[in-house]
């Protein structure tokens, strides 16, 4: 999810039919400059090097995201009905179109991971380990990251667990309820926010995160770190 | 005859739409002003500079379709001052592989929203969404909708939006 203003402007954006490492490549129809969704910025055109501002959203299912948002408005789908056509793509060994660009053996290809990047430094977070590790306090790059696992909806969400100057460690993750350590509040871990003690109130920073195929976060980013399996 | 001419086309953007969702961004970034990243620096670590030596040796060129076209470091073109937090002077050039043309997936433009109840009719309770709030205003995307679509343009709360799947 990301913004259409870039500085002050706004921009529409189409798909270019173009990929890179196998992973969609977006145009805006303002000056044709293409865009890598994975890094969200301009790789060629006019554009090339600015970046487009991520913004934060959810993966929840209808009836979770209904019950907290009763308000909320949903795309209008028509009736085609909501079958995915990556469906068979998800279970199949085969990856992109073009095979893969560099081969690491670390974990199953098309395994999904949380990808997070800070200031130089890639770290990913396969499903098979958060999995069993809803709750992973961790340091990306310098910056203390929580990562939060929904395991029923298969989508994680990350956080900055500096508060103040304050860092905090997170337990928990059972339903989505979190504890830190520090002050023993208690936190929602989808959107980050304290709903009882001390903290109550307060609201983590999110963090740029992607969720992806390994093979496509490894194509980007071969040098990463990979957390639960190195060593 | 006929059929041959539609199954290419038929098999290049099914290939495309999977090759394309291989990665979908989930959200992220600060929800209030404050920016939780700093400066980011060398968004492209120098490790991405690797990765585009490798493609040439590993990736086949399957379709004949294919035309892969090296991005030219073309010099920032006059005129447009991308912002300063965003430019990276480190920047890597990356392999471009063109199967489609421009909109042979269509984005949505002019997307439409229907009420909570309404909705229940086209969503079925354990649809994945993509929801996102802007003062308070919340709006949910089929998940397997936008996987045929790829980008919604969007506004929501006065706030100009592009969701990517």
């Amino acid at each position: 999810m990301y913004s259409r203003e870039i500085d002050g402007k706004e921009y529409d954006f189409g798909v270019s039919g173009k990929l890179i490492m196998n992973v969609l490549v977006m145009y805006d129809r303002q000056t044709k400059s293409l865009w890598s969704q994975l890094l969200g910025k301009a790789v060629q055109g006019p554009l090339k090097g600015t970046e487009l501002e991520f913004l934060p959203s959810f993966q929840t299912t209808w009836a979770d995201w209904k019950a907290r948002y009763p308000d909320t408005l949903a795309l209008d789908i028509g009736f085609g009905g909501t079958f995915d056509p990556y469906e068979s793509y998800y279970r199949s060994g085969a990856t992109g179109v073009i095979g893969e660009t560099i081969i690491d053996d670390r974990l199953y290809v098309k395994e999904f991971v949380i990808g997070v990047e800070q200031n130089g430094e890639p770290a990913a977070y396969p499903f098979s380990v958060l999995n069993d590790q809803p709750v992973v306090n961790d340091i990306v790059g310098g910056v203390p990251v929580l990562v939060v696992f929904d395991k029923e909806f298969g989508s994680g969400v990350v956080f900055n667990r500096e508060l103040g100057d304050q860092v905090l460690t997170f337990s928990g993750g059972a339903d989505l309820v979190l504890t830190d350590d520090e002050t023993g509040s208690t936190w929602d871990g989808l959107t980050g926010t304290a709903t009882s003690g001390p903290l109550a109130g307060e609201i983590l920073e999110r963090v740029k995160s992607t969720r992806s195929f390994w093979f496509g976060w490894k194509d980007f980013y071969p040098d990463t770190r990979l957390y639960g399996i190195d060593p | 005859m006929k059929r041959k001419f539609l199954l290419i086309p038929a098999l290049l953007i099914g290939g495309f739409l999977l090759a394309a969702c291989a990665t979908a961004v989930t959200p992220t970034s600060s929800p209030t002003e404050a920016n939780p990243d700093p400066p980011a620096p060398s968004e492209a670590p120098t490790s991405t500079a690797d990765a585009q030596e490798e493609p040439t040796a590993e990736s086949p060129t399957g379709s004949s379709a294919e035309s892969t076209q090296q991005v030219s470091p073309s010099p920032t073109e006059a005129g447009v001052e991308p912002t300063a937090a965003a430019v990276d002077e480190s920047e890597t050039d990356y392999e471009i592989i063109t199967l489609l043309p421009f909109d042979a997936i269509p984005a949505i433009d002019d997307p439409q929203f229907l009420r909570a109840d309404e909705a229940d009719e086209q969503y079925s309770p354990d649809d994945l969404v993509m929801g996102v709030v802007f003062d308070g205003e919340a709006r949910a995307y089929s998940v397997s909708h936008l996987s045929r679509h790829e980008i919604v343009n969007d506004t929501v709360a006065g706030r100009k939006i592009a969701v990517t799947w």
